[in-house]
């Protein structure tokens, strides 16, 4: 069989900023540790082994401005190496008491994937996770696309220059730290409104991400539907997800996660171990909770209690059987694309987020390594693809205004807007509008008085983030999210009252500058009116 | 899914701080000073609304209007559809309708008649005689159409049938007010993907109170037959203590600081039982209930 189109994998890779270093061990800072062991670091892995084995494979992966900040922060960094040893430490132990049961495999298969991500942190990335994402990036495998500064929600966000500083901040901390432009954005929550893609231009950017209703309902129709990137009417490329292979991993009733095989993410041993024993490897406050490590397979709708044994093997043949059927359905997908477009090559694009891989579907990572060697070794009808790949191969592509959207539930803002959250836009538009008071009244601050400002929209794009209004509105973490949208609301407003009254407290914005350490090389000048509209009139 | 529970109550801070305890305790500012508001978009059929009048602007208009003016008149969102025209004025706009609301609610969700269209809206007072008085302005902005286009361009097109298949693959007409339903039990919604990743099983549950305005076209013709519409809604109203927390149909109702809090609800023909249940913020034992029950006839 010839070739008959094109696979686009896309990977969303974002954690909130949570960073405390005024408590000695803090409880959410363990997404970042969880993600690290769980999916970035195995991704890495499986990058490695398919690079030596020869395997040509494409991936896009968004690495967002608060988790690269997070992923080059000292203290954070250094937490999460006393995590990953008490892990190990963990592991050893178990080694021995699980010696001659039906657990000993699943202890093994932890003692020796901690050591060997030990391994590849350390003496392969010299402790600089993102020194292996850019040796991808720079071998052509992989294309790093950045993020919403602090992963604002655009749509809801009234002033434009608010808009345009967290598309130019992303892109200049991008520069910083891949050093080159980033081509690709993930819009947080895939949230686009129109006329925001001029901000994206003015940073070079030439191609984003949306759902697939927002290609679809774009104006004129979209003549590929959204099996071919479209231009926004400033030129840059949106490319449209493909719901029918986000369906296959994320269907509730018939995703691959759901394999009795695969292992069960709600008994762990933070429950099962003996309390003296599991102890020291808990939280500070000694409460038992997950540690991310787990024995046992899903087994079945059967309580807890009764799940069975994991066996790493059954589960690792199963993600090959996935993976091929994943492959089979895609080869079907677009060879029936392909009779239907005629004049090129349809491109599939399946997005998904990278936390999903490893550490929710705990097999993803596998299931990612075998579907790239199968589609490397075993067929040609289909072949991965970058979107800039895609868009060197077909220049010219349809302009359509897209319609706004995101890939929230129902499609739209509710999700961030509803009345579980509603109270923060007041503070957040506020906030903003006197951002841009700020920079207009001070365009050449020098000193302490620079220091602040730079503090204040730090304070205020921290509050933007679009995490805090999704867990309020899902119910988890709800005092976590609430608490740190209050914090920087109240810290930003501290610094506006300060500059105002022209008594800056240089202990309070040093206080700050260390806690919230995001952007160290922030400049407030972002928020410029006459920058913004020379933007718009573009 | 006793591990899970366990995460779900897990808290923020490990080991408490005085210093951070006090910062969350005083709390936002309620107004900042300024007479204002804005809009928001939701999604094709509603929008948000949200504004602060202070004093000065109320001592104003009834310099201005008399002492009187805010028992007399009405007070009102005048939501104007502002398609295609550059500079409003007040009283350019396509067409306009009106919702009654209290001033003290301070936000509003408005369901509009047409995605695709752009708002603005005015919030003042109509008074007896009609006339309208400006307190406050919001920005304008563009609501989603919520549909597949009508525009298409000649030079990008596919045969209509095929073009159809593409659109089924796609899944786009599972989107929106107008879907036909179904997408969220088959695919389960992939937002809630990271946050359910972090141990959390919880799906996110819409709970928007909203209000349903008089969607229609005032400028009808004079010389047409006269017509009328009206719709009605509900608002439930109390106070609790603040270690308590408000609970209506399994959804939690937000209290403000005192422990009051309001729910504007749709009122539907027919009877409408709403149980209102409190419950202690730690002891889920401690309750205490009021069951309203409203009859709606026509």
């Amino acid at each position: 069989m010839p070739q008959t189109g094109y696979l686009s994998l896309v990977l969303h890779a974002h954690l909130p900023f949570i960073r405390h270093p005024e408590y000695p061990d803090f409880l959410e800072e363990d997404w970042f540790f969880e993600a690290m062991t769980e999916t970035y670091l195995p991704l890495l892995d499986i990058y490695e082994k398919l690079s030596a084995e020869g395997v040509d494979f494409r991936l896009t992966m968004s690495l967002t401005p608060p988790l690269c900040a997070m992923m080059s922060d000292n203290m954070l960094i250094n937490r999460f190496r006393s995590y990953l040893n008490q892990r190990i430490e963990l592991s050893d132990k178990e080694l021995s008491r699980t010696k001659d049961t039906e657990f000993y495999h699943v202890a093994r298969m932890y003692s020796e994937k901690f050591k060997r991500y030990r391994n590849l942190f350390e003496d392969y990335y010299r402790g600089s996770i993102l020194n292996g994402f850019k040796k991808f990036q720079e071998s052509g495998k992989l294309e790093i696309i950045t993020c919403c500064a602090t992963h604002g929600f655009l749509p809801l966000q009234v002033h434009k220059e608010s808009v345009r500083a967290q598309i130019k901040t992303a892109a200049e901390d991008y520069r910083r730290k891949f050093d080159r432009s980033p081509r690709g954005i993930w819009l947080a929550e895939c949230a686009f409104n129109p006329g925001d893609d001029k901000f994206l231009k003015e940073q070079g950017i030439r191609f984003f991400f949306m759902e697939s209703h927002g290609v679809m309902h774009g104006k004129p129709r979209p003549k590929y539907g959204v099996y071919a990137p479209v231009y926004t009417p400033s030129g840059v490329a949106a490319f449209a997800r493909d719901m029918e292979s986000a369906q296959q991993v994320w269907s509730a009733q018939s995703g691959y996660p759901g394999d009795s095989n695969y292992r069960e993410f709600y008994r762990d041993l933070g429950y099962d171990l003996d309390y003296d024993y599991i102890k020291p490897y808990l939280h500070s406050d000694g409460v038992r909770r997950n540690i991310a490590m787990k024995y046992h397979r899903i087994t079945g709708k059967v309580p807890l209690n009764q799940k069975q044994p994991y066996y790493p093997q059954d589960a690792r043949k199963k993600a090959a059987e996935h993976a091929g059927n994943f492959m089979f359905n895609r080869q079907k997908q677009i060879e029936y694309l392909a009779n239907i477009i005629t004049d090129r090559k349809p491109l599939v694009v399946s997005m998904y987020d990278a936390e999903l891989y490893g550490h929710w579907w705990y097999e993803g990572i596998d299931f990612l390594e075998f579907l790239f060697k199968k589609i490397h070794y075993d067929q040609q009808e289909i072949k991965l693809i970058t979107p800039m790949e895609y868009l060197a191969e077909n220049p010219i592509n349809q302009v359509v205004e897209p319609s706004m959207s995101s890939w929230g539930d129902k499609g739209y803002n509710e999700v961030w807007l509803n009345s579980g959250n509603d109270w923060i836009y007041r503070h957040l538009v506020k906030a903003a509008e006197r951002m841009i008071e700020l920079a207009e009244r001070f365009p050449n601050a020098q000193g302490v008085l620079r220091r602040a400002l730079n503090q204040a929209a730090r304070e205020l794009m921290l509050m933007q983030s679009s995490d805090w209004a999704f867990l309020m509105t899902v119910g988890t973490a709800k005092e976590y999210s609430t608490k740190r949208t209050k914090d920087h609301i109240k810290r930003f407003n501290a610094i506006y009252d300060m500059i105002n009254g022209n008594r800056i407290d240089e202990g309070y914005i040093w206080d700050l500058e260390q806690k919230d350490n995001i952007f160290p090389e922030i400049d407030y000048g972002v928020y410029s009116v006459k920058e913004t509209a020379e933007t718009l009139k573009s | 899914m006793e591990n899970a529970e366990n995460k779900l109550s897990s808290t923020a801070v490990i080991k408490i701080d005085r210093g951070a305890l006090q910062e969350a305790q005083y709390d936002l500012p309620q107004s900042y000073g300024k007479t204002e508001s804005y809009l928001l978009p939701k999604d094709p059929s509603w929008m948000f609304l949200f504004w602060d009048i202070i004093q000065n602007t109320f001592d104003f208009v009834k310099k201005e209007y008399g002492a009187d003016i805010f028992a007399k008149a009405r007070s009102i969102i005048r939501v104007h559809d502002i398609t295609a025209i550059a500079d409003f004025n007040g009283s350019n706009s396509n067409s306009y309708f009106d919702i009654q609301v209290f001033l003290d609610a301070g936000s509003w969700y408005i369901n509009v008649p047409q995605g695709g269209k752009n708002y603005i809206c005015d919030i003042g007072l109509l008074t007896p005689q009609g006339s309208f008085i400006l307190l406050t302005r919001s920005n304008a902005i563009s609501i989603p159409s919520g549909k597949i286009s009508d525009i298409i361009d000649e030079k990008w097109m596919l045969v209509e049938g095929e073009y159809q298949k593409l659109i089924q693959m796609s899944g786009a007409d599972t989107f929106g007010p107008n879907a036909s339903g179904g997408a969220s039990e088959k695919l389960q919604r992939y937002f809630t993907q990271k946050w359910n990743m972090f141990g959390f099983n919880g799906m996110p549950s819409s709970r928007v109170l909203s209000s349903f305005s008089l969607a229609d076209d005032y400028n009808s013709n004079a010389d047409e037959d006269i017509w009328l519409q009206a719709d009605c809604e509900l608002i439930v109203y109390g106070q609790t203590s603040k270690n308590a927390k408000i609970i209506s149909k399994e959804q939690s109702i937000q209290s403000n600081c005192d422990g009051a809090f309001y729910m504007r609800l749709p009122l539907p023909k027919g009877e409408v039982s709403i149980p209102i249940r409190a419950q202690h913020i730690t002891n889920e034992e401690k309750t205490r209930s009021i069951t309203i029950k409203v009859l709606r006839e026509e």
